[in-house]
């Protein structure tokens, strides 16, 4: 387990160094996935690049109507932030999902999207909330929409050279309400099993507009458009969040691993859409 | 003034006492809290090489070729040793050493141990084990107990697949019981294998002196002694040139009871002749060591509709691993346990170890009784439940007093408490107003379910019968006053030490601060057994008393010099001796050891002690002497739709003869729960075709501090008279009944019963929907 260190001491530098390392490179942020797949030989870097500490990647802003979140915030600190607390609600969910207070206060939402894991806890509630990715390089700067930007298990379209700088989302309209609902394996330090979070937009009585995504059920967090378009333009009554609950849990296309079964899953994706909902009654 | 002469009833009247019962805060507390303690893997001598264990690459096949030619090339490397280089005897084992050192011609489990490295540095070591070639034959692989006894099964042993079979004597007829009964339930439970995930994992430190010949070795352990012999064995070297210092050891709970790194740490630093470190990662402690035992357990039990219990017959199949260490015991007292402290006329008790290709079973805290108690309980409860009776008032119907025989025919000699712990069961308000607090939970969590479930056991205490149960212990008091007891026993975190110095304080009616334990040293300690069996506050504390018993004359005969009296006319008491004829001269522990250096009379005895046995001998340690008793009650949430169990509250009511120290209990019975409750809803060390599918903490799930329960412990005290102070031990037994309480009170939640652990959401959802789990 032997790796060269750097610390570069502005983003420019870091993308410099990047671009040059040729792919042999990993970024350190939080170090909270990084570290235990380095410890567990998953992966060798010739390079750590240590990003930590690049303060420019640490902001939470409103501009324009559109939040933007720096990929080195914290889980803890976005979880405490007035910003998101008002208008992002289900994101800090998320991030008071993750982990322990420990692993909160050292991974990154921006670890958690560049592992791609499905079960990556802020990762649904981003979908919900159409959230972009921001990635540089010294050749310039794209923003992919949070659904094209995995692409399977632990794979994203992120090129080596690339480092992700922020999370970009329009701020929900104020009558919004979204949720995070996640079953683990105990209540603290637990993978998602399944996980559902959804942004609720209403109309007077009826939804106009929703966004579902489920955590943990296929080989990356997928949308479920058949019980979104279900929804739309319905009241939320106890017939049509049941319908709703049985259309989610169709969507969902779970394996059985060591954490769970693939019925359980589909079920509970159902049963974590409905609960949501009802809360929202 | 003439003291009185203290009421020497060791506790059995209502003497009150200066530290015994108290809630004494811990002697080692305080270094441990603030990081001074030095454990073993916090030794780091100058110019230590590091070790590492090449381990099987497969689990089960015959070794056609070993070649550790290229890794004993490597730059860095100091010793690659194979089965070649045991001067002594290849193998190690609690019982019978036939877990080899280093495996010869065949690998029989996935962390069998090949060969060893010792070099500058980790990563040169690690480096070297991928230098090691290895060939084998692939065999087929055994991965549970039907498929190691199905005819042609591959014999992984020559002697067969069968490691141990136990019958124990039957008591009168129980086939002709069951007949008659108005009620026979039968059930098979099945139990899986359970890690001990102890915060330190195996390891320590080796250096030999070539000057004195002496081979020291560090390590986390419960048994010096007796790892004493195991090196020197397998070295071939004098045992008296073999020091061990386990003490303290960051968490055992039987797991290091056996050899781990003791013997490889030894042979490296003897060939290398530099100091060697061998730490076990977290994979290899849950691949490599001993694991709780998968056990199949099945019951037939006959009662009357009077709720008497008429007869049991049970049979337990235990998945023991690859080699032996300690599962013959571990079966036999699966077999003791299995009846619990109730009467039952007839019984008969059969077992059966078997080898595998799967995870090593060993010694773990409860040690076969987790695994049986899990059914016996749940059988009782359903008995209740036919019988419309309250499971306290069913269990109290055929609770064993002392005196009475038990289900295995021994007579019950020691203090038996289990209806007091029953009684104070009842009295609980969790117990009385249950169907009350249900309602008031349900009303306020309206998505979830409530249930409140009872279970007792009867926890051996002590080896049993026809083993060596015994323990040494030396006193001395110092030219300053100071008192040192010296124990062989390791501290593991149990808080043995205090008790220890408590039984010490109060039998000399000195201030407790006075007193030193030196510990776990094969070099400053006498041989005071192993620390497991929930036995090493009982036996240390008969051996201190012995020794008390000895130094006091002593004491005296100082006094007698210093005053010029007679010795008949002297006594101690309170610290002091006082003379009895002229109005109470006497003389302080201080100026006793003063005058003692004066006239070099040396203020130093040995104690011992030795277990008082069963009036019974079934073989093999069976029937016990002694028994812990405890119920335990668990109030659980159930969400019927996602299956997610939530132990709200647990309630232990240990007796344990005199409680010791209060706060020691507590501990005991907190901790205890916790892990009974891990056993029960999440641990698993999962085993396909003999791979490990659970390698750490991600995927072995531990319950964190947030799906522990609220605790209460109530302590019911029954002095048993051959105990220190009427102690007898607490250690084991609050792992072992939340088991089966948590599942009654799933049951009392939602109707169903689990034979199969862990109890995960996925069986509830599936349950409640009436499919197969
Ligand atoms: C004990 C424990 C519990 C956990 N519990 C949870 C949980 O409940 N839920 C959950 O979702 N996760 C959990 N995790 C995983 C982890 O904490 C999160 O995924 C976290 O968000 C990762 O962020 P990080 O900053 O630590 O990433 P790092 O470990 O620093 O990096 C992770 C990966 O992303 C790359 N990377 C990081 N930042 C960037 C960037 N800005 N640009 C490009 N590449 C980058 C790294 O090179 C690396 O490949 C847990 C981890 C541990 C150790």
């Amino acid at each position: 387990m032997k790796f060269e260190y750097q610390r570069p001491a502005t983003l420019e530098a870091a993308l410099k160094f990047l671009a040059a390392a040729g792919g042999d490179c990993a970024p350190l942020a939080g170090g909270t996935d990084l570290l235990v797949m380095i410890q567990e030989g998953l992966v060798g870097p010739r390079t750590v690049l240590d990003i930590s500490r690049l303060e420019e990647l640490k902001n939470i802003r409103e501009e324009d109507g559109r939040i933007e979140i720096g990929a080195l915030v914290s889980h803890g600190r976005a979880a405490a932030a007035k910003l998101l607390r008002e208008k992002a609600a289900l994101l800090v969910e998320s991030c008071l999902q993750i982990g322990s207070p420990q692993i909160r206060a050292s991974g990154t939402i921006g670890g958690n999207l560049v592992m791609a894991s499905p079960s990556g806890d802020t990762i649904p509630a981003l979908y919900a909330l159409g959230a972009g990715v921001v990635l540089k390089s010294v050749t310039g700067t794209r923003t992919v929409a949070i659904e094209d930007f995995f692409t399977g298990v632990k794979k994203s379209v992120r090129r080596p050279d690339e480092l992700l700088t922020a999370i970009v989302f329009p701020a929900p309209e104020p009558s919004a309400r979204g949720f995070y609902n996640k079953l683990g394996q105990r209540k603290a330090l637990a993978i998602a099993k399944v996980s559902v979070a959804a942004l609720v937009t209403r109309k007077g009585e009826k939804v106009e507009k929703v966004r579902i995504a489920l955590g943990a059920v296929a080989p990356t967090v997928i949308r479920a458009p058949r019980t979104e378009e279900y929804l739309a333009g319905r009241k939320l009554d106890p017939e049509t969040i049941a319908a709703a609950r049985s259309l989610c849990a169709g969507e969902s296309r779970a394996i059985t691993d060591l954490r769970s079964t693939a019925g359980y899953r589909d079920r509970m994706a159902g049963l974590l859409l409905a609960r949501g909902l009802e809360d929202l009654l | 003034m003439v003291p009185p002469v203290k009421d020497r009833d060791q506790g059995i009247g209502m003497t009150e006492y200066r530290y015994i019962g108290k809630r004494t805060p811990r002697v080692d507390a305080r270094d441990k809290v603030t990081g001074k303690t030095v454990y073993s893997t916090d030794l780091y001598p100058d110019g230590m090489l590091r070790a590492r264990v090449l381990r099987a690459a497969i689990p089960h096949g015959k070794i056609l070729r070993l070649d550790v030619s290229r890794a004993r090339k490597l730059p860095g490397v100091e010793a690659v040793l194979t089965h070649q280089d045991i001067p002594g005897h290849n193998g190690f084992g609690i019982v019978t050493p036939n877990w080899p050192v280093l495996c010869v011609d065949r690998v029989r489990y996935r962390g069998d141990a090949l060969a060893l490295v010792a070099a500058v540095d980790e990563e040169t070591a690690e480096e070297a084990l991928k230098l090691i070639e290895v060939e084998y034959e692939p065999l087929p692989i055994i991965d549970t107990p039907e498929e190691a006894l199905a005819e042609g099964a591959v014999q992984i042993h020559r002697d067969g697949n069968i490691q141990h079979r136990m019958d124990i004597p039957p008591k009168g007829d129980v086939e002709k019981a069951l007949a008659e009964s108005e009620i026979v339930l039968s059930q098979t439970y099945r139990t899986q294998f359970m890690e001990h995930a102890y915060l330190e994992t195996e390891g320590g430190v080796a250096i030999y002196d070539e000057k004195t010949g002496v081979i020291t070795v560090w390590c986390g352990d419960q048994y010096p002694f007796r790892d004493q012999l195991q090196v020197a064995r397998s070295l071939d070297w004098d045992p008296l040139k073999i020091r061990i210092i386990g003490s303290p050891t960051g968490g055992a709970f039987g797991g290091k009871d056996e050899i781990s790194v003791q013997i490889h740490l030894a042979l490296l630093a003897y060939r290398t002749r530099k100091p060697v470190r061998l730490h076990w990662s977290r994979e290899e402690s849950i691949v490599a060591g001993p694991k709780r035992h998968a056990m199949n357990s099945t019951f037939r039990i006959g009662a009357g509709k009077d709720g008497r219990l008429r007869g049991i017959d049970v049979q337990v199949v235990a998945n023991t691993g690859a080699y032996d260490t300690i599962a013959g015991p571990v079966l036999n007292l699966a077999l003791e346990s299995s009846p619990g402290p109730y009467k039952y006329p007839h019984s008969r008790f059969r077992g059966l170890s078997v080898y595998t290709n799967s995870a090593m079973g060993g010694e773990f805290r409860g040690f076969g009784a987790p695994q049986v108690v899990f059914g016996l309980e749940q059988e009782l409860d359903k008995l209740a439940g036919k019988l419309k009776l309250d499971p306290i008032e069913l269990r109290l119907l055929n609770a064993v007093e002392q005196g009475d025989i038990s289900a295995l025919g021994h007579r019950l000699q020691t203090s038996a408490g289990i209806k007091d712990t029953l009684e104070a069961a009842r009295k609980t308000d969790l117990w009385r107003r249950r169907e009350e607090i249900k309602r008031d939970l349900a009303a306020a969590h309206p998505r979830l379910r409530f249930g409140v479930g009872v279970a007792s056991e009867w926890h051996a205490v002590g080896l049993g019968v026809g083993l060596p149960d015994f323990a040494n212990v030396t006193i001395g008091i110092g030219e300053d006053g100071g008192i040192t007891l010296r124990t062989g026993a390791i501290e593991i975190g149990q808080g043995n030490l205090t008790a220890y110095a408590q039984i010490l304080a109060e039998a000399l009616e000195c201030g407790i601060e006075r007193i030193t334990v030196i510990h776990g040293d094969t070099f400053a300690c006498p041989d005071s057994g192993s620390v497991t069996a929930s036995r090493s506050v009982l036996i240390n504390g008969n051996a201190i008393l012995n020794g008390v018993k000895k130094l006091q004359p002593l004491l005296v005969r100082v006094a007698a010099r210093a005053l010029d009296l007679p010795e008949e006319n002297l006594a101690y008491g309170q610290g002091r001796v006082f003379s009895q004829i002229d109005n109470g001269r006497s003389l302080s522990l201080d100026e006793l050891a003063a005058r003692a250096a004066e006239f070099a009379l040396p203020l130093q005895v040995t104690g011992a002690a030795v277990f008082a046995t069963s009036d019974k001998d079934f073989g093999d340690g069976l029937p016990h002497n002694y028994y812990t008793y405890i119920t335990q009650l668990a109030l659980v949430g159930v969400d019927p739709e996602t299956g997610e169990v939530e132990v709200r509250k647990v309630i232990s009511i240990p007796e344990m003869g005199r409680a010791i120290n209060l706060a020691g209990v507590e501990g005991q019975c907190e901790g205890g729960v916790v892990m009974g409750i891990g056993y029960t809803l999440y641990e698993k060390v999962a085993v396909e075709k003999g791979e490990f599918l659970t390698k750490g903490f991600s995927t072995y799930i531990l319950p964190t501090t947030l799906d522990s329960p609220e605790q209460e412990t109530v302590i019911v005290e029954k002095p048993e008279k051959s105990g220190p102070y009427g102690g007898k031990g607490v250690g084991e037994a609050p792992t072992v009944p939340v088991t089966p309480a948590v599942a009654n009170a799933i049951h009392d939640a939602v109707g169903l019963r689990f034979t199969r652990l862990p109890i995960t959401p996925e069986d509830i959802v599936a349950g409640l929907e009436g499919g197969e789990r």
